[in-house]
C-alpha cells in the first residue's frame, strides 16, 4: 500500500527550529506563532516510506503547498503521505520515472494543508518497490 | 536579492529538515554523484525565498506556494533572489551569480490577522 500516515504535535520549538534553518522571520496569528509555509517538507523525515526506501539517486522536481489555514504551534496534526502517481518518461539522462506524492494535514477533521511533491528517480526504477 | 549559500547555512539546513544526504555535505558524495562540489537542497532554496520576501513584507502570510527546480546550486554559491508581484501573486526566480535558472515558482499572499 503506497500511503501512510502519521501524527504530528507541532511545537513552537520544532516551528523555530525549522524557521531559523531557513532564516524565516517568526510569525504570529493571534499571538501564536505560525510555521513556514514550506515547513510540511520536514514532516517527511517522520514517516516510514517503504516505497523510498531501495529507491536511490532522486532529484526534486516540483514542490506545491496549498494552505486553508497556517499550521500553528500546538496543532496536532494528522497527515497522510501517498504515493499518487508514477510516470516513466525518456529524457536526455536516459529512464526518469516521475513519482508524484500527497502530503495532506488534517487538525480535528479540517483541512489545513495540501503538499504535492514530485520526485524524479534516474534509471532503472525500483517497480518492486513502489508495486509493494 | 542576493544570498551567499555557504556550507554552514547548508549543515544547518541538513540538521532542522534531518535530510543529511550526503550530496548535499560531502565533496566526495558529490563528485561520485556527477557535481564538482555538493549542492544545496532544493528545499533550502524554497524555504530561503519564502524568508526573503516575507523578512520584507512581515503582515503577510503565504497561502499557496509553487517551485520548479531547474538546476542544482552549488555550496558555497551565490544565489539571486528575484521577485514580482501582481496584486497577491509574487512570481518569483533564482538564478545563479552568472545567470543560469535554478528554480522559478510563484507564491500567493494574504494579510495576516494578527
Amino acid at each position: 500500500m503506497n500511503k501512510v500516515q502519521q501524527q504530528l504535535y507541532v511545537t513552537s520549538e520544532w516551528i523555530s527550529q525549522y524557521a531559523q534553518s531557513i532564516e524565516a522571520p517568526l510569525q504570529k496569528m493571534n499571538g501564536i506563532l505560525i510555521a513556514p509555509s514550506t515547513m510540511p517538507i520536514i514532516f517527511w523525515q517522520e514517516f516510514d516510506i517503504p516505497w523510498l526506501k531501495e529507491v536511490r539517486a532522486l532529484i526534486h522536481g516540483t514542490q506545491r503547498f496549498s494552505y486553508m489555514a497556517p499550521i500553528t504551534a500546538g496543532m496536532l496534526l494528522d497527515c497522510e503521505l501517498s504515493l499518487t502517481n508514477v510516470e516513466e518518461k525518456v529524457g536526455k539522462q536516459g529512464m526518469l520515472t516521475f513519482l508524484t506524492h500527497t502530503l495532506v494535514c488534517k487538525c480535528n477533521g479540517d483541512l489545513i494543508v495540501t503538499a504535492e511533491t514530485i520526485l524524479i528517480q534516474v534509471g532503472d526504477p525500483y517497480e518492486k518497490a513502489y508495486n509493494s | 536579492m542576493k544570498k551567499h549559500i555557504t556550507v554552514e547555512v547548508i549543515a544547518q539546513y541538513a540538521i532542522a529538515s534531518k535530510d543529511t544526504s550526503t550530496i548535499h555535505l560531502d565533496v566526495n558524495a558529490a563528485r561520485k554523484a556527477g557535481f564538482n562540489r555538493p549542492i544545496a537542497h532544493g528545499m533550502y532554496i524554497m524555504g530561503l525565498a519564502q524568508s526573503l520576501y516575507l523578512s520584507e513584507h512581515p503582515a503577510q502570510w503565504i497561502t499557496a506556494y509553487k517551485m520548479k527546480f531547474q538546476k542544482p546550486l552549488f555550496v558555497g554559491t551565490e544565489a539571486i533572489f528575484n521577485f514580482e508581484r501582481v496584486k497577491n501573486r509574487v512570481e518569483l526566480a533564482v538564478t545563479t551569480g552568472t545567470g543560469d535558472k535554478i528554480a522559478a515558482g510563484s507564491f500567493l499572499v494574504k494579510e495576516l490577522q494578527r
